[in-house]
């Protein structure tokens, strides 16, 4: 009881320690913003971090073909390369879930947020947002996405009074449902592609979203629709924003010098309708039934889903080496007899496993992002994050691996006289390895499923490359279903051959 | 009389608040066959597991061969070398074969090189039947085997003693003779033998000395006849007539 008590304690304190050193890199970060010197500090650093959510065409989407920077295209992509240009730096986009690209932005993490975004006065209060920019009839309008079979039953926005409409969280649409949908029951969506699932299993009846995206679905699944009526603008909320960390002014009123610019010579519109081409002109389906889409999509695509396989099994295997030798570490440090690196191996064991590790990719991006003052990739952050978890799943294999090999080994091997060393090399470990192999292969097939959090971060694993099919395709299920047949088959697979190799190893008992 | 081999001084073992021995005095003159009887949980295998260390003394005194082993400082490992242990559950290396079971201390620790080690545990295996064993790993050899082969891999190790905790308690019962015999022949060659037993008829045949311990102390110690035929102390006594 006592034991347990001061294990909690210490587990406490030593959070605590963690969190009170971050702490002030938020504070400082608040500090820096009241006195907007953003601009100033991107100018010295000549570069632009803009983020964005790749999941948007023709707004912004990935080109598939290209790699790095490149892959990101569309009209914004256009925009933060003109805004990044006029100020004369270079433009890094930094890619990400929407969400995570509005709490970047708080964060500092990037420097705009060029997203396809609308005005809310929710958003407001969070951020710096600029005049708006895409706001000619034909591409600034707001719709909504029907079934079909109900495109005679539904005209005008009030014939859907009471059913269930889909919109992202915290969006304009969202805004525009609710004052104009008579008691329209709001469904919370993440992407437009989760809402055009919903729409399609009968959860909602209609998707809120731009007119541009609307067309884009409807064009590429016969099965929807758009409903004759669209949302009534109000200027006030009309066209894109785009977004600056709260309270740098000086940037904000610099991008909207540059805005004002290219409103005025109608530029977005050109880039709009040039990546509107490009997104349709790189992928065309043709098939309709789902198995046929499936098929299709994997002729397409297996490049990339190759790729983002490569990329899967890449991490989840630089993260089990590395986390083994970490954890085989910190193994050894609990079995020692010291008993503080003792109860510090304990805690961190404890800590990591104790934790989400979605929560830890958060916390270990945002504070090697604070530690290097942005300058740390993304995927160098994510495998660390990755490999920090996995060595305290590891230490506990090992330790535990060691432990069950029978005591009256490591007697046998000291009444011999035998040392330390040559005892755990040569005759425990040796044994113990039987254990520890095929728990060591578990971790690698558990990796594989656990890397596809890390997609949040668009690090081009497989999950990622769902994402990017999804947005390229406009359908949501298939790439699902396909996605999730690749990694069925390597964990399913990689699990038999680990059963198979365990069977083998105990054959020397 | 002969030399001195162990001499334990005072010694005391605590498990916690549970005092398992209680001091101990005791001499191990070279050459001799000592066994230790007793009920179980008097503290029979304790001793002599502090012998080589195994459990570290709470307090007290093992000198072996002159060095106080039980100080603090002391290298173990390379008195361990010359003090042989068998154990009841045998606690062979199941991932090595019967040979290098017996070769793998003597390269690594005398640096023996491995030919003449394998020379060696040839004629050794040979000694108790085991040879042609010698590729075999150990999960094909039955119990009395395995001890067997526990005995020569200490054996290999040219010990001045062997510790031996209840060799046989652990084997089928026709088993037992075997192991008991090599044992009983490296008596008879003259190896010094501290035995916890439970096997009476080998105690009084093949022992010089034994001591009969209960509750953490040696009650009463001499020569198997004044044991077994004219034992004094009155658990003693209780004690033989329960196991004969």
């Amino acid at each position: 009881m006592k034991k347990g008590f001061r294990f909690i304690s210490a587990f406490l304190v030593s959070f605590m320690i963690m969190m009170s050193s971050i702490m002030p890199a938020f504070a400082d970060e608040t500090d820096t913003s009241t006195t907007g010197d953003l601009l100033d500090k991107i100018q010295e650093r000549g570069e632009l971090v803009v983020g964005t959510s790749p999941d948007f065409p023709p707004n912004e989407f990935i080109d598939s073909t290209k790699t790095g920077q490149a892959q990101y295209v569309g009209s914004d992509i256009e925009l933060a390369k003109y805004i990044a240009k006029k100020m004369g730096v270079k433009l890094t986009i930094k890619a990400s879930s929407f969400d995570t690209v509005l709490a970047n932005l708080q964060t500092e993490e990037i420097d705009l947020a060029i997203t396809g975004l609308a005005y809310t006065p929710a958003r407001a209060q969070q951020m710096e947002m600029s005049i708006g920019y895409n706001m000619t009839e034909d591409t600034g309008g707001q719709a909504v996405i029907i079934s079909k079979k109900d495109e005679e039953k539904y005209k005008k926005l009030t014939d859907l009074t009471g059913l269930k409409v889909a919109a992202q969280q915290g969006s304009i649409q969202q805004q525009y449902t609710e004052d104009q949908i008579p008691d329209a029951k709001l469904q919370s969506i993440s992407s437009i592609d989760d809402g055009v699932a919903l729409l399609k299993n009968g959860t909602v009846q209609a998707v809120a979203c731009s007119e541009g995206t609307a067309d884009e679905y409807i064009e590429k699944n016969s099965e929807l629709a758009k409903l004759d009526e669209l949302f009534n603008i109000d200027q006030d909320y009309a066209g894109n924003r785009v977004g600056a960390p709260l309270g740098e002014k000086r940037l904000m009123k610099e991008v909207n010098k540059i805005l004002k610019e290219v409103n005025k010579k109608g530029l977005y519109e050109k880039w709009y309708k040039a990546a509107k081409k490009q997104s349709s002109e790189q992928f065309t389906l043709t098939a309709t039934g789902f198995f046929g889409t499936c098929v299709q999509i994997v002729q397409y695509c297996w490049p990339q889903l190759l790729k983002g396989l490569g990329v899967t099994l890449g991490l989840a295997a630089i993260t089990v080496i590395f986390g083994t030798i970490i954890g085989g570490l910190f193994a050894l440090v609990k079995l020692s007899k010291n008993k503080i690196v003792q109860a510090i191996a304990g805690v961190y064991v404890e800590l990591i496993r104790g934790t989400p590790l979605l929560l830890q990719l958060w916390l270990f991006i945002n504070i090697f992002s604070y530690l290097t003052n942005g300058k740390m990739p993304m995927i160098v952050s994510v495998i660390i994050a990755l490999i920090i978890n996995s060595s305290a799943y590891v230490a506990e294999i090992i330790r535990s691996g060691i432990q069950s090999v029978d005591k009256g080994q490591r007697e046998a091997a000291k009444s011999l006289g035998m040392s330390n060393v040559h005892m755990m090399t040569k005759i425990i470990i040796p044994q113990a390895i039987k254990n520890i192999l095929p728990a060591l292969g578990n971790e690698f097939v558990m990796m594989i499923k656990e890397t596809s959090l890390a997609s949040t971060f668009y690090i081009g694993e497989l999950m990622t490359v769902n994402s990017v099919i999804k947005s390229a395709t406009y359908k949501s299920i298939e790439p699902l279903v396909i996605v999730g047949l690749i990694y069925f088959i390597v964990t399913y697979s990689l699990s038999k051959l680990i059963k198979y190799m365990e069977g083998k190893l105990s054959v020397s008992d | 009389m002969t030399k001195e081999l162990i001499v334990v001084k005072d010694l005391h073992k605590n498990f916690g608040d549970l005092e398992v021995l209680k001091g101990i005095d005791q001499t191990i003159h070279q050459g001799e066959v000592v066994s230790i009887i007793g009920p179980s949980g008097s503290g029979k295998s304790t001793f002599l597991r502090c012998l080589n260390l195994l459990e570290k003394p709470t307090s007290g005194q093992i000198i072996f061969e002159g060095v106080d082993i039980a100080a603090e400082n002391v290298d173990i490992d390379t008195h361990r070398k010359k003090i042989g242990m068998i154990f009841q559950h045998f606690n062979v290396f199941p991932h090595l074969t019967v040979l290098e079971n017996i070769t793998i201390t003597p390269i690594l620790e005398l640096k023996t090189p491995k030919a003449e080690a394998e020379k060696e545990a040839i004629e050794l295996l040979k000694k108790v039947g085991l040879e042609d064993k010698k590729d075999e790993y150990p999960r094909k050899l039955s119990g009395g085997q395995k001890q067997r082969l526990a005995i020569v891999r200490a054996l290999a190790m040219h010990p001045d003693v062997i510790l031996c905790d209840e060799p046989t308690s652990a084997l089928d019962p026709e088993m037992v003779k075997g192991v008991l015999e090599v044992i009983k022949e490296l008596a008879n060659q003259g190896m010094t033998i501290v035995i916890v037993t439970h096997e009476m008829g080998f105690a009084r045949e093949t022992s010089d000395r034994v001591l009969f311990m209960d509750e953490g102390i040696i009650q009463e110690q001499g020569t198997p006849e004044d044991i077994f035929e004219h034992p004094q102390n009155p658990r003693t006594i209780k004690f033989l007539s329960q196991v004969l």
